[in-house]
């Protein structure tokens, strides 16, 4: 994604509507703990949410207009969440490395509260390949979020800056299961 | 760098930076030589890596007319009885790096110091995650680095 043009950026902001039940779900779920204490409960919830946003987002009628920064960034850390999900569920091993990532990237769309786009995840049949993709899912998004914050309002570049470094350790961490 | 100005908030969010950055370096050199063999070679590139920064940080404050901190004599360092201890210092001093440069987000409209502040964070995040894992420390990761809590 390396420039969202002002077409993508009306599409997803049709999107809002329709997040604002799943940023709602990864908000409760993050501050109760829940994903870290029962993952495997909470992955099937998240996963039909982003499902049935993502399938809502064509049909919304546009709402409050999210900020282009907000809707860019929010819309990658969901693809995220969903990825995360996809591949804690195809691959219970990794549930206890990757679950306070998938906590992360739901705080980080619970803190920007605004749209996102279509979550397209599935989960690779291997265990090394489906971390291959979760870094370079977090690469991109840490991309995306360190672009925007170059730009966006004075008050959001510490949060979008944090987002991105977040991201970026991610890597770290993916990396090191890779390589026990 | 494009307009060499800022705000009094700008460089008095550099100079914080810069101050952690000073603080990193000292404990670099302080605590390397209690991580393990295999972890030194990692922690002289960070070392550099750091000192890069302190460069940069210093140059960008001279650059708007403002005062540059020196670093102290000396910074507090915990007893480290070993590499792990060291490791976990480490991680410690990264953190604080990443909430200068977060400051410095935070504080400044210019895309040439943004650009610079969130290479910053995110090389800081990335060193603390490294040397968490290398403790065996968890949580590895923070959910909002450089941010004390989650904002809103």
């Amino acid at each position: 994604m390396s420039d969202a043009g002002p077409t993508r950026r009306a599409v997803l902001a049709t999107g809002v509507a329709a997040a604002a039940a799943f940023v709602a779900g990864c908000a409760s779920q993050a501050r109760t703990g829940a994903a870290a204490a029962s993952g495997s409960s909470a992955a099937p919830t998240s996963a039909a949410a982003a499902t049935s946003a993502a399938a809502t987002t064509s049909a919304a009628p546009t709402t409050a207009a999210a900020a282009p920064w907000a809707t860019v960034v929010a819309t990658s850390e969901a693809n995220l969440v969903a990825a995360y999900t996809a591949v804690i569920k195809a691959h219970p091993a990794l549930k206890v490395k990757l679950t306070p990532l998938l906590a992360a990237h739901k705080a980080h769309v619970a803190s920007l509260a605004s749209s996102l786009g279509g979550a397209t995840a599935h989960a690779a049949a291997a265990t090394d390949q489906a971390i291959s993709r979760l870094a370079q899912a977090e690469q991109k998004a840490s991309d995306v979020a360190a672009k925007q914050c170059l730009t966006c309002p004075t008050q959001a570049a510490a949060l979008l800056g944090s987002i991105a470094a977040a991201n970026a350790s991610h890597i770290v961490v993916l990396q090191s299961i890779g390589a026990p | 760098m494009t307009a060499p100005t800022a705000t009094p908030a700008a460089i008095k969010a550099l100079q914080l930076a810069l101050a952690a950055e000073h603080a990193a370096i000292y404990g670099y050199s302080a605590a390397g030589g209690h991580l393990t063999l295999s972890r030194r070679p990692l922690a002289v590139t960070e070392f550099t890596a750091h000192s890069t920064a302190r460069d940069q940080l210093a140059g960008a404050i001279r650059g708007r007319g403002a005062k540059v901190p020196a670093a102290l004599a000396a910074y507090a360092v915990p007893v480290l009885k070993d590499g792990i201890a060291a490791a976990t210092f480490l991680a410690t001093l990264e953190d604080a790096t990443a909430a200068g440069y977060a400051g410095v987000l935070g504080a400044t409209d210019d895309a040439a110091l943004r650009r610079f502040a969130v290479g910053g964070l995110i090389a800081s995040a990335s060193r603390a995650t490294t040397w968490r894992l290398a403790a065996g420390a968890t949580p590895t990761t923070r959910p909002f680095p450089g941010i004390a809590g989650t904002p809103t």
